[in-house]
């Protein structure tokens, strides 16, 4: 992106000013190299989003922001429907909810090395992952819809996981006012056989190590040290929710025009908050909320499974688990008036800060750990939310690395055996049912997750506590 | 948006809706209109992780660079992207 169009306003926070149809400015927040390396469709679909009926304050782009239909990944806005406010399935994204949930083990390296291909196998072997592989569990329609409407609180009930867990959830496990009349049968056939299972793409179950920290306060709140042994997942809505985004993306597109809503790109549809198909949007998209925290759930008892055959004595309690596809509704400050606004994140992470309403103990007095994925060759990352970026950007951050290489780049460069016995020597087991997801998802095709969360880091939308490094990567 | 891009859109989730329902990938297609509608004929066979090599699964089709066009020597071309 050429960053002579932006007004740098600090460090890590360019401006574009307001302009032609734009009601609000738009606000990317990267590091100057960063910026260099974004793409410049990025900076034309945060102009985009910044015409919409109703958006507040700013249009905004995380670090890791890249190129998305509509809105851009990485996109953040919020919309007030006292305003002609809108809800777009473009702002939120196909697989609504995906998200990162992180467990702790209470081992170090030395308690997992000599298990650690046993382990990789176990996981392997327990959690379902790859294009067409299913769960175990075969939903009927009356099951579908209570678990559409308690989320992982319905998976819990069946005897997926503990109640304790659902403290370390956003939403305490359940998205409140899902309607799962609003999904289709389309939406629920594409689920009826997927619950507990991966996906595929850059979708990923690690094991991983604490090799830094940088925030002993932080660490100390969240129980990580140095050296300690976590387990990450990072999956969504899976076939539900790509059903849901697929249906409504055509319907906001169709009704645009009926409610007088002009689109600078027919990928920005979008419907009023208070319109028959924004509501019915809403009530859908929460159902497949509660379907990803469920998904996660039920992953989280397959991996303790699969922990207990290779270590049966190994406890995984849950750290915390974020969404990064989502739309709520949230109290924000804007011009000093409190205000309910529908808040779009999409490829985003909530970033609460401390002293939040919606965080309870133990996170309430030091922020929400922030989940950051990477790649199975680099490092993950755990933030904490910063009251600062309750203004900043309506308490958001990165969710990755973000692409730097398509993923057709990426298979010509490398091969998926190759990039397994480089990792292999470096002491990273890779598991896969296919080699060419692994080139595709190869670590050189990623921005560097260091530069991204540093960025984010210093931009204050949330602070470094600790990376991880990947130990066993079990690929979709 | 034309009512031919609106198909091919339409077309190409009905076809993400049966590979994901069926776990099958499709190989070979008869495509034709009826009436105005797409009327069409998938051939394929049930996803082998070993011999597929699937890598991505594909969650609908978008209305991003999506065309349909003739061109000026009777050619007919149409593309969308798909999100992965």
């Amino acid at each position: 992106m050429d960053a002579s169009r932006l007004i740098r306003k600090g460090e890590c926070e360019w401006w574009i000013p307001p302009v032609g149809k734009m009601r609000v400015p738009g606000v990317i927040y990267a590091s100057e190299p960063l910026i260099r390396e974004m793409d410049s469709k990025v900076c034309e679909q945060v102009v985009n989003v910044a015409s919409l009926p109703g958006i507040e304050k700013a249009s905004y782009a995380m670090p890791d922001a890249h190129w998305g239909y509509g809105f851009a990944i990485g996109g953040v806005a919020a919309f007030d429907p006292q305003r002609g406010g809108v809800i777009s399935a473009g702002g939120v994204g196909f697989d609504i909810s995906c998200g990162v949930r992180t467990l702790y083990t209470g081992l170090t390296l030395n308690d997992i090395q000599p298990d650690k291909t046993r382990l990789a196998d176990a996981l392997f072997h327990t959690v379902p992952a790859g294009l067409g592989s299913r769960g175990r569990l075969h939903l009927t329609s009356k099951e579908m819809d209570e678990m559409l409407a308690g989320g992982a609180r319905w998976a819990v009930e069946r005897g997926y996981g503990l109640a304790e867990d659902l403290n370390r959830i956003e939403e305490r496990g359940r998205m409140e006012g899902a309607a799962p009349g609003q999904v289709s049968d389309q939406a629920k056939k594409r689920q009826q056989d997927e619950m507990g299972t991966l996906g595929s793409g850059n979708h990923y179950l690690e094991v991983q190590r604490v090799v830094a920290l940088y925030d002993a306060k932080a660490a100390a709140a969240f129980c990580i040290r140095e050296g300690d042994i976590l387990v990450s997942i990072h999956c969504g809505s899976r076939g539900l929710g790509h059903q849901i985004g697929t249906e409504f993306l055509k319907r906001m597109a169709m009704a645009a025009g009926r409610y007088g809503i002009e689109l600078p790109d027919r990928e920005l549809a979008c419907a009023p908050i208070e319109s028959d198909v924004g509501r019915d949007y809403l009530g859908a998209m929460r159902a497949a909320i509660n379907c990803a925290l469920a998904n996660r759930q039920i992953i989280t008892h397959l991996v303790r499974q699969a922990f207990a055959e290779v270590m049966p004595h190994v406890r995984l309690p849950l750290l915390y688990d974020v969404s990064h596809n989502t739309c709520k509704v949230e109290e924000h400050l804007v011009d000093g008036e409190r205000k309910r606004l529908y808040v779009h994140r999409k490829g985003a992470t909530r970033a609460f800060g401390p002293g939040h309403p919606d965080l309870h103990p133990p996170f309430q007095d030091i922020g929400q750990p922030v989940l950051i994925g990477g790649t199975m060759g680099t490092a993950s990352y755990i933030l904490v939310g910063t009251r600062e970026a309750m203004a900043l950007s309506y308490g958001s951050a990165c969710h990755g690395a973000g692409r730097s290489m398509s993923r057709h780049q990426a298979m010509k460069q490398w091969r998926g055996r190759e990039v397994i016995k480089e990792l292999a020597g470096r002491g990273i087991v890779i598991r896969s049912v296919s080699e060419r997801g692994v080139a595709e998802e190869a670590p050189g095709a990623y921005k560097d997750v260091g530069a991204v969360v540093g960025a984010a880091d210093q931009a204050k939308l949330a602070c470094k506590v600790a990376r991880l490094e990947p130990l066993i990567c079990i690929k979709g | 948006m034309s009512d031919d891009e609106l198909g091919l859109v339409d077309w190409l989730n009905a076809v993400i809706y049966e590979m994901a329902t069926r776990r099958m990938v499709f190989g070979r297609y008869n495509v034709g209109f009826v009436d105005g509608r797409v009327q069409a004929t998938a051939w394929g066979e049930p996803i082998d992780p070993v011999r597929h090599q699937p890598a991505v699964e594909v969650k609908g089709a978008t209305y991003t660079e999506l065309r349909v066009r003739e061109d000026a020597s009777g050619e007919w071309s149409a593309q969308c992207v798909v999100d992965v």
